[in-house]
């Protein structure tokens, strides 16, 4: 009787153990079904994302320097933004449009993500453009921040707390990965990697052209960094000729259209002036023109621009309605701006309607200047007119040793920019004629006072300040603190300061930004080893003043 | 529950003479409530002589004198003995109450003696689960079992709330119980779904340690529910209403004594009126009569007196109300119920109505035993998904309005946002009564549970049984927001920035399922005095669910809400999840002489969850674990002879358990994934964001590790039982969503990152009765918990980590504490530091507080009965923890209606305990005032941003249920139709005790909706909660 339980006991138990113990198979069901993961998607269709959001962060996460240099103002009906104008910061600033720590990361991330994705398959040209766009981000984070993690960054779980490298280091090592990048384009077939055409939303997959971009951006760095220790100017020089494909040209910007629509903005249109509902966007419903670039509406308050006779000022603002309530459109006869920074709003006089808008939108003068197209425009990285600009500063500074003048490249680089805002190189020249001696456009201008500067390297700064309007104002920004220009100044007319924090103090912009709180509170150790950070005083490594 | 010691006999016929000789004394047994009960025993007392009562309860038994007694057994019921005085006779018996010997329904459904259990179970009988008539199951658990706190985490027709035994044991994970019904493991959600009334007892397996075979399901303890079968009996109709009515029980404290208004007088510093502001800074209420608001396009005044309405903002809100109709119909072999709520909110418009059917079924044929059961509830709701403006909008109100003058939005002109008092209102300038209107949701679900139980009785010594459950639940959903164009008036009048609404539809579906099977078999033996009982088997779980949403905020015809109606793109989103669990385990359980019990358990669990994230390849191995448990009990009383000495002693038992089980705290298919940008495609350019958050390439279960020992006493025949545990729990290798530095490229990650133990003592003491006198009889029964908890690790040398909400977990302290903001304070007194200027100033770090859940729960039931008249009350205390308030508490010290806004008059004051250095050092501040004060003060970063001014105690008493019920003598009832009838009132959350430093809301409330387990991170709650409410009613059952 035993026995038998014993035997019956082991069958009974055999057989549960068996039913119990599926397939693995049975278990293998742990991958999504809905959402994209690294196993079901195409890696290659990260990168136009990828590029638009580059794009997105060049147009729309720096109005903070906007208004900081003197081109946009708040609208006297909002409220005060505190920390940018009264320069009392924390480290989440900036926060509105964007925090460029944050989304430079995140998009260096993504082009990681790409280029080792590429290189495990060889997909040279992939890995090339990634690359590039890759030094372009910290490039950019270098010069906001200093310091950062470069090295030991992007790297996940593998480094939770990445090490802080020197801004020098980082600027060195852009270098040799844009070189490596350069030598992957030359070799890469574009044919072999599977959808550039498409992908490569900048260049549809045109070597040549990224091999400029890449040497461009070597030389908005070494523009930066030429008086900084620790490069060497002229051997990343004899470099860049050595490679021979020099930089981008007229024509050449580094810009996508995907398919911009209203339904589909363009990034800067959608910041700063309708949505893809058609509604006023939050940003642009405050966003006015700065009275230290337009004046403030009367014939004798004029800004720098219409001092100048400047026909950009009505491509990059439009006049203001001046009965709005009414209902009647009845356009002024110039540009209003609102003087920027001041504790309390302006109530009187500078209030909606009654002021310019910045060239976006507006109901009777649509789509001017950066966005000739409205939300249909095409969303720039890197302009022409930069590049151009960059080429006459270094020919002026003897960092480009042959080819054309730099007052012939500075005369480029204006025709450029007239160009790119929908106006005639011939316009340009005029311009040029008009304003004669004057060392803001005139290179051979002479000082129109004591202690005022002459033209050359002084007419280069100002007219970047004026060609990069809305573009590219982190540049403007490194400009003003690499240089002691202060730009229309000079010209004759001088509207005062581009921001005031108290009525009467004199202005002093920040030098950097806080890191973010985010690194205070998950990176601790690392970013406290930076020490204590004043934006006033901790200078970037290039940052000589 | 309640204890009868009486009984009675009935003369059915007078005139017998008492004979010296035999006589045959014939009648019934019954039970309470006058059934007949088969099988009873009935013995002539002392004797050997006994007869079985037969199927319908009769009896008839030759006795030997006139004196002889009757001693009546049967199980399940308290012995009786009867002194016949007559030849009828009738017992009533009593079902068995005793506590320590009852039985209890343990994991696979398996019944067990409570006495032979090493771990700590309670039960909950139906009449106490619904002697106050709960909508459900959880309202009317709360406050009678220790170990077991249930938040009622908002008010509002579809209620919500948290449930945890033993505290938590996963940082980030589900902390809540598994649900059982009726052996078949349920998703927690249909707790929402049962009919309490169906329900003929609840189990509560408080540990791991109780329900080792349901392995990670059963990690946070059991609720284990048995449904009402048919019982052998005659058949049984039940019919019952109740309704309840809920009303606002209280608003957050509010001052009374300034109406609307912004500015200060610059000469006086007072408030001034403004007739279109909506704050609650003006000048003090004087009963004139004063124009609110401005005239209307054709001259029209709203003119109100300036005083305050007491109720103003109350009045917004109705008397909600609860009807709850059931009918069940019982009988041999099943059991069938219908049930229908309507709720009516206090919010008003807010509706939500459920109908439930269930059938129960069984049959035994020979050694064959199958029962069957199935249940199906739908449930149709219409609220507004507008809580937060609805609340903002009329608890911000001014306090001379009396907001019901507002209502008709519709067609009144000054109650219509173009004519509304203020244009200041949050949100595109939607009136309390607008926003509710406009902003809707209905919805349906749909939910269906069914389960088929086999047993097959093989031999004495074997049998097996084989158990198939399936739920599916589908629910839709649709959202709408209703378009409005302020009017040409408002525009031009008002405020030419009101933008106008426009209208928007987001429709939602979705289904889940849940699969379980589960075979096992069970031997008994006994060899010599021990008694040998396993069991082996095996089960099988699979969980699927799937949802579709698609919604649009641009429609082409502002009045017709249809998502057909878009234009452009609409939001879509697919989101599906597929689970499987496979498991074999395997028990055995050792019996000597039924007075000492062993019993081991362990399981070896297959999880597909285990699976690598990456997709790539794995072995059994990679996703199976094992895990196991010992627990024993020894009865004291039976093997320790001199115990059985102590008279009033009279059952003793000690009981401890130990077993680790694994969880699994990851979703299915949760691999960190892309998402296609900001407007792709473009045509044919696709275009995929990478995630941003990252994960570990392979997991570790978490374990909890849990050790409980227990004792149980019985004194004077169990009238009093007295329970205590004494537990601890590690658990280890925590999954958090660690949040990493931008610089990493990602923004978190998924690991196992923490450790930390919990432990607690349960006390539940029970006095049946505590006092009886003839008929009067009181109960008394105490339950105490006190549970804490430690950190003890924490990843990458991290010392504390926040999960949101303000809820930290931090080293070397309990899961969680909250860190908030306060103000700067003299490290030495800890006292506010103000300035010269009397102001003190915000500490720009963190500063850890209290707990965040409650550490202390005290739960007490008084029952009272007299006759047919049985009254009950159940209290509960909970205590040990802090809650914070900011949203609120922020709100209404912004605006200038709550009551901290005016505690000093509106003048400068001393700050409270402050110190001010005086050239040297800190000395207590007597003489300087605050340089602000009034708005200037109260609607400052320096009042609202240290958080600190909206923690408090979140302490407090309730008394959760009040119920009086009568029972009619079932004499009355006779040949009638009607065999019973019980009038009931009842009353739940009748009365409230706060801290006085709780000045906002119900320390229950919690912000939830940040976690898809109800939120962990508790103790915050948010303007969504709407006011607590208390609820009373009357019920009246019919039974046929």
């Amino acid at each position: 009787m035993k026995l038998i339980n014993i035997k019956k006991l082991a069958l009974v138990a055999t057989s549960i153990v068996v039913l119990g113990t599926g397939c693995k198979s049975d278990f293998d069901i742990n991958a999504s079904t809905e959402d994209l993961t690294a196993g079901s998607l195409n890696y290659r269709d990260v990168l136009p994302s990828a590029i638009a959001t580059s794009a997105k962060i060049v147009a729309s996460d720096w109005k903070f320097l906007q208004n900081w240099m003197g081109y946009w103002a708040r609208s006297g009906s909002y409220q005060n933004d505190q920390e940018e104008e009264s320069y009392n910061f924390t480290n989440t600033f900036p926060t509105a449009g964007g925090n460029p720590w944050n989304d430079l990361y995140y998009n260096a991330s993504s082009y990681n993500y790409v280029e080792n994705k590429a290189r495990e398959t060889g997909d040279a040209f992939y890995e090339a453009i990634c690359m590039i766009m890759k030094s372009h981000n910290f490039q950019m984070l270098t010069d906001v921040y200093g310091n950062i993690p470069y090295a030991e960054a992007l790297k996940g779980n593998d480094v939770r707390n990445p090490k802080y490298d020197k801004g020098v280091d980082i600027y060195n090592d852009i270098f040799r990965k844009l070189d490596a990048a350069i030598v992957l384009l030359k070799s890469a077939e574009a044919a072999n990697n599977e959808k550039i055409a498409t992908n490569d939303l900048v260049f549809k997959g045109n070597a040549g052209l990224w091999i400029k971009f890449a040497n461009t951006l070597k030389l908005r760095m070494l523009i930066h960094a030429f008086q900084a220790p620790g490069g060497d100017v002229a051997a990343e020089m004899a470099i860049i000729n050595a490679e021979g494909s020099g930089f981008l040209m007229a024509g050449e910007s580094a810009k996508i259209n995907p398919g911009y629509s209203a339904s589909k903005p363009n990034p800067f249109y959608r910041t700063f002036a309708l949505t893809e509902n058609q509604t006023l966007s939050g940003q642009g419903d405050f966003v006015k023109a700065n009275g230290y670039a337009v004046g403030f509406g009367t014939a004798q308050s004029p800004g720098y621009y219409r001092w100048n006779g400047d026909p950009r000022e009505g491509k990059l603002y439009i006049k203001p309605d001046v009965n709005p309530d009414a209902g009647v459109y009845q356009a002024a006869t110039y540009q209003k701006g609102i003087p920027y920074g001041a504790i309390s709003g302006f109530a009187t006089g500078f209030t909606g309607s009654d002021l310019s808008a910045i060239n976006a939108i507006n109901l009777t003068s649509p789509n001017t200047g950066l966005t000739p197209a409205g939300a249909a425009s095409d969303a720039w990285i890197l302009t022409s007119v930069e590049s151009l600009f960059l080429q006459a500063e270094a020919r002026e500074r003897g960092i480009i040793t042959t080819g054309s003048s730099a007052e012939q490249r500075l005369t480029d680089a204006i025709r450029e920019s007239f160009v790119f805002l929908g106006l005639t190189a011939t316009q340009a020249d005029t311009y040029i004629t008009n304003n004669a001696s004057y060392p803001d456009v005139d290179y051979n201008g002479v000082p129109q006072g004591p202690g005022l500067p002459a033209g050359g390297i002084f007419t280069i700064l100002s007219q970047k300040w004026f060609a990069l309007n809305g573009i590219a104002p982190y540049e403007v920004w490194s400009d003003y603190r690499r240089t002691d220009v202060v730009y229309g100044e000079g010209g004759g007319f001088d509207p005062g300061p581009s921001i005031s924090i108290l009525p009467g103090a004199e202005s002093q912009l920040p030098v950097r930004l806080y890191y973010p709180q985010s690194e205070y509170s998950f990176n601790e150790a690392n970013v406290q080893a930076q020490g204590t950070i004043n934006v006033f005083t901790n200078r970037v490594f290039w940052d000589m003043q | 529950m309640r204890r009868f010691l009486t009984f009675f006999a009935v003369l059915m016929l007078s005139g017998m003479l008492a004979s010296a000789q035999s006589r045959v004394l014939s009648g019934q047994v019954r039970d309470i409530p006058g059934e007949p009960v088969k099988f009873a025993t009935v013995t002539e007392t002392g004797t050997r002589n006994a007869v079985q009562t037969d199927a319908t309860g009769n009896f008839s038994i030759k006795v030997s004198g006139p004196s002889s007694k009757l001693t009546v057994t049967a199980v399940g019921y308290d012995d009786q003995t009867i002194t016949p005085s007559g030849n009828v006779v009738i017992a009533n018996l009593v079902r068995n109450t005793q506590e320590m010997t009852a039985v209890v329904v343990t994991s696979l459904g398996q019944v067990r003696q409570k006495s032979s259990l090493g771990y700590s179970t309670a039960s909950v009988k139906s009449k106490e689960l619904t002697q106050a008539n709960p909508v459900n199951l959880q309202n009317g658990l709360t406050g009678k079992v220790s170990g077991l706190n249930i938040a009622t985490t908002n008010s509002g027709v579809i209620g919500t709330t948290r449930i945890t035994l033993r505290g938590i044991r996963s940082l980030t994970g589900n902390n809540q119980p598994m649900l059982v019904i009726d052996g078949v493991p349920t998703p927690l959600g249909f707790l929402n779904s049962l009919n309490p009334n169906d329900i003929a007892d609840v189990s509560l397996l408080k540990s791991a340690s109780a329900t080792v075979v349901y392995g990670p399901d059963g990690v946070n303890g059991a609720i284990i529910v048995t449904t009402k079968r048919g019982t052998v009996r005659k058949p049984m109709i039940t019919v019952s209403h109740t309704t309840q009515f809920e009303k606002i029980a209280y608003m957050p404290d509010f001052q009374s004594r300034w109406g609307s208004g912004y500015n200060q007088d610059p000469n006086t510093g007072l408030g001034t009126f403004e007739p279109i502001e909506q704050q609650s800074w003006g000048d003090q209420f004087d009963g004139s009569i004063r124009q609110m608001g401005q005239d209307g396009p054709n001259g029209e005044q709203l003119l109100l007196p300036y005083s305050y309405q007491a109720n103003g903002r109350k009045n917004f809100f109705q008397t909600g109300m609860t009807n709850q109709t059931d009918v069940s119909y019982s009988t041999g072999d099943f059991y069938i119920s219908a049930q229908n709520v309507a709720i009516k909110g206090t919010l008003p418009g807010d509706v939500n109505n459920r109908r439930t059917v269930a059938l129960n079924a069984q049959k035994e044929y020979n050694r064959f035993k199958a029962s069957f059961n199935v249940r199906f509830t739908n449930s149709k709701y219409d609220v507004t998904t507008a809580n937060a403006q609805v609340y903002y909008n009329v608890t911000g109100a001014p306090g001379q309005y009396d907001l019901s003058r507002f209502e008709n939005w519709r067609t009144d002109y000054f109650s219509s946002p173009n004519g509304y008092y203020t244009p200041y209102l949050v949100n595109f300038n939607r009136t309390p009564y607008m926003a509710k209107d406009i902003n809707r949701q209905k919805g349906k679900t749909n939910d269906i549970l069914g389960n088929v139980e086999l047993s097959y009785k093989a031999t004495n010594w074997l049998n097996f049984v084989y158990r198939v459950g399936g739920s599916a639940t589908n629910g839709s959903a649709k959202s709408t927001r209703e378009a409005f164009s302020p009017s040409a008036y408002h525009l031009t009048l008002r405020d030419a920035s009101a933008t106008t609404i426009a209208a928007s539809v987001a429709d939602a579906m979705s289904s889940s399922s849940r699969f379980s099977s589960e075979f096992f078999a069970n031997f008994n033996t006994k060899y010599k005095k021990l008694g040998i009982s396993a069991t082996l088997g095996q089960s099988f779980r699979e969980t699927n669910s799937n949802d579709v949403s698609a919604s649009s905020g641009n429609l082409g015809q502002s009045t017709f809400l249809s998502i057909q109606n878009r234009i452009g793109e609409p939001s879509v989103g697919v989101g599906t999840s597929k689970s499987r669990l496979s498991r074999v385990f395997g028990k055995v359980s050792l019996d000597y002489e039924g007075m000492a019990f062993l019993e081991g358990t362990g399981s070896y669990d297959k999880d597909s969850r285990n699976a690598p994230r990456n997709g790539s390849s794995f072995t059994n191995s990679d996703i199976s674990y094992f895990y196991s448990g010992v627990n024993a009990s020894v009865l004291l009383h039976k093997a320790i002879p001199s115990l059985s000495n102590i008279k009033f002693l009279n059952f003793a038992k000690v009981r401890a358990a130990i077993s680790s089980t694994g969880n699994v705290p990851l979703g299915a298919q949760q691999d960190p994934f892309f998402t296609v940008g900001t407007f792709f495609p473009y045509g044919s350019t696709l275009g995929y964001n990478i995630p941003t958050s990252t994960y570990q390439q392979k997991f570790k279960p978490e374990f909890v590790y849990n050790k409980e020992v227990g004792i149980e006493l019985g004194f004077m025949k169990n009238k009093i039982n007295f329970e205590a545990t004494y537990y601890t729990q590690d658990n280890t290798d925590q999954v958090l969503d660690l949040s990493l530095a931008n610089s990493t490229g990602f923004t978190s990650s998924k690991l196992n990152a923490a450790e930390f133990r919990n432990n607690g003592l349960e006390l539940d003491l029970k006095l049946t009765p505590i006092f009886k006198m003839g008929d009067l009889s009181i109960d008394l029964k105490m339950n105490y918990t006190h549970q804490t908890s430690k950190v003890t690790k924490l990843v990458d040398g991290l010392n504390q980590l926040g999960i949101g909400n303000y809820n930290w977990v931090i080293v070397g302290q309990p899961v969680y504490k909250f860190r908030l903001y306060d103000y700067v304070r003299d490290s030495a007194t800890g006292k506010v530091i103000v300035g010269a200027d009397g102001m003190p100033t915000v500490n720009s770090n963190l500063t850890t507080f209290g707990n965040t859940t409650p550490t202390d729960i005290f739960g007490l039931t008084l029952s009272a009965s007299y006759k047919g008249f049985t009254l009950t009350a159940v209290g509960e205390y909970r205590g040990g923890n802090q809650i914070v308030v900011d949203q609120l508490g922020q709100f209404l010290d912004d605006n200038g209606i709550s009551a901290r806004s005016g505690q000093y008059g509106r003048r400068a004051f001393v700050w409270p305990n402050s110190v001010v250095f005086d050239g040297t050092k800190y000395v207590e501040n007597t003489n300087v005032y605050t340089q602000s004060y009034n708005r200037e003060f109260w609607n400052s970063d320096l009042n609202t941003s240290a958080i600190t001014n909206y923690l408090c105690s979140g302490a407090f008493w309730k008394l959760r249920e009040l119920s009086l019920n009568y029972e009619f003598p079932t004499k009355l009832f006779k040949g009638n139709t009607v065999k019973g009838i019980t009038v009931g009132l009842t009353g739940r959350n009748l009365l409230t005790w706060l801290p006085k430093t709780n000045q906002w809301t119900d320390p229950e409330f919690s912000s939830n909706g940040n976690s898809a387990y109800t939120g962990n991170a508790q103790g915050r709650s948010t303007a969504y909660n709407l006011p607590p409410t208390r609820i009373f009613g009357a019920n009246v059952t019919f039974q046929f």
